[in-house]
């Protein structure tokens, strides 16, 4: 995976939370499933925790997101700061559908574009040796950037992650795939 | 006279058992590839007192010292922890690495942990009052081991730990 991607994915993951089908009226809990797998070693990694569990533990998360008005990608000294942020996504919202951004470097790609209520985040590296599908709904992010100043208001972003079901992140390379999903299943019943 | 006598002394042993079976008994059973078989039933309230006074004070700072770091994520690990305790029955973390596995499953009030390879199989059951009351100390800064030993107490008919290694088989049982 090459440092955009890592890039992209470390601003993307946290907040993310889910994609096309929106909001669910089922009164059951929510669970959020993580898949690792890379089947050349024989490895797996499947992961289920309910809901209300990530949130408890998303609350000790504002700390490594987002300290002193900025935003931190990864380990590499590499930071945003919020109030940038929450202004370039003001600009974008006032924008339609549209492709947002768009880099070609031989063989790879990144494309960001936003599409009804999503932020589409695409990574190819290396044609399709390499793919990294994130899907924002707008709304998360809106209610990322709903603090004051240079905060980040992780809190609205959890009541937002209530109501949404389907897939957050999808990471395919040629060795292993990554897949984080919420529905309101216990077990692997939603993997696809 | 006699038959006095003796009621007395045979309702020592059944008042000890009485109060032996109202506080429990952790039950140790080992047996050894060589044929060694060891069952060691040790009273629940007998425990709890020899470690309210043992000198741990050693293990106490040296506990202390190994959660300094993760001390600030204590509150939020009680927190997960309790929502894991109120949330629904399942399967929490299945990992395969070629043969060996690893699941962590939540059933009722215990947090089931099976690890299997070729060479051993460990089953442990950790009760959530009792994960919970560890996790609550260490936050106070104050681990005790009679107190842990206590909440043993509310893990009675749960088989703490199922260790296979090669010939060996340890089992540790609260009744």
């Amino acid at each position: 995976m090459n440092t955009c991607a890592v890039a992209v994915l470390a601003l993307a993951a946290p907040l993310a939370a889910a994609s096309v089908p929106a909001a669910s009226p089922s009164g059951g809990t929510a669970w959020l499933h993580v898949r690792v797998e890379e089947l050349k070693q024989r490895s797996r990694v499947h992961v289920n925790l309910p809901l209300p569990a990530v949130e408890a533990a998303l609350k000790a998360a504002p700390d490594l997101i987002a300290s002193e008005g900025r935003i931190h990608l990864g380990g590499h000294g590499r930071h945003l700061d919020v109030d940038d942020f929450r202004q370039v996504w003001k600009e974008l919202k006032t924008v339609g559908d549209a492709e947002i951004v768009s880099v070609e470097d031989g063989d790879d790609r990144v494309n960001v574009s936003k599409k009804g209520d999503l932020l589409l985040i695409r990574v190819q590296e290396g044609g399709d040796r390499e793919t990294v599908h994130v899907d924002v709904p707008s709304a998360l992010v809106d209610a990322l950037f709903s603090g004051p100043g240079d905060e980040l208001n992780v809190r609205a972003a959890i009541a937002e992650l209530r109501k949404l079901r389907g897939d957050v992140v999808r990471v395919n390379d040629r060795s292993s795939t990554v897949r984080i999903w919420i529905d309101e299943s216990a077990g692997a019943q939603g993997e696809k | 006279m006699l038959l006095k006598i003796g009621a007395v002394l045979a309702s020592i042993p059944v008042a000890v058992g009485a109060v032996v079976a109202g506080t429990g008994v952790m039950v140790v059973d080992v047996r050894d590839s060589d044929g060694t078989h060891i069952v060691v039933p040790v009273p629940l309230l007998l425990a709890e007192t020899a470690a309210r006074f043992a000198p741990t004070k050693a293990a106490e700072v040296n506990i202390d010292r190994q959660l300094t770091r993760v001390r600030r994520y204590l509150p939020v690990a009680e927190e997960v922890l309790a929502a894991l305790a109120q949330g629904p029955d399942g399967e929490l973390v299945r990992v395969d690495d070629g043969d060996e596995h690893v699941r962590i499953t939540k059933a009722g009030d215990v947090l089931q942990v099976r690890v299997e390879s070729p060479r051993e199989r460990v089953a442990v059951n950790v009760p959530f009052g009792l994960a919970r009351q560890a996790l609550s100390q260490a936050r106070g800064g104050r681990v005790s081991a009679g107190d842990l030993v206590a909440a043993l107490r509310h893990a009675r008919l749960t088989r703490l730990a199922d260790v296979r290694d090669g010939g060996d088989h340890v089992t540790i049982t609260v009744w």
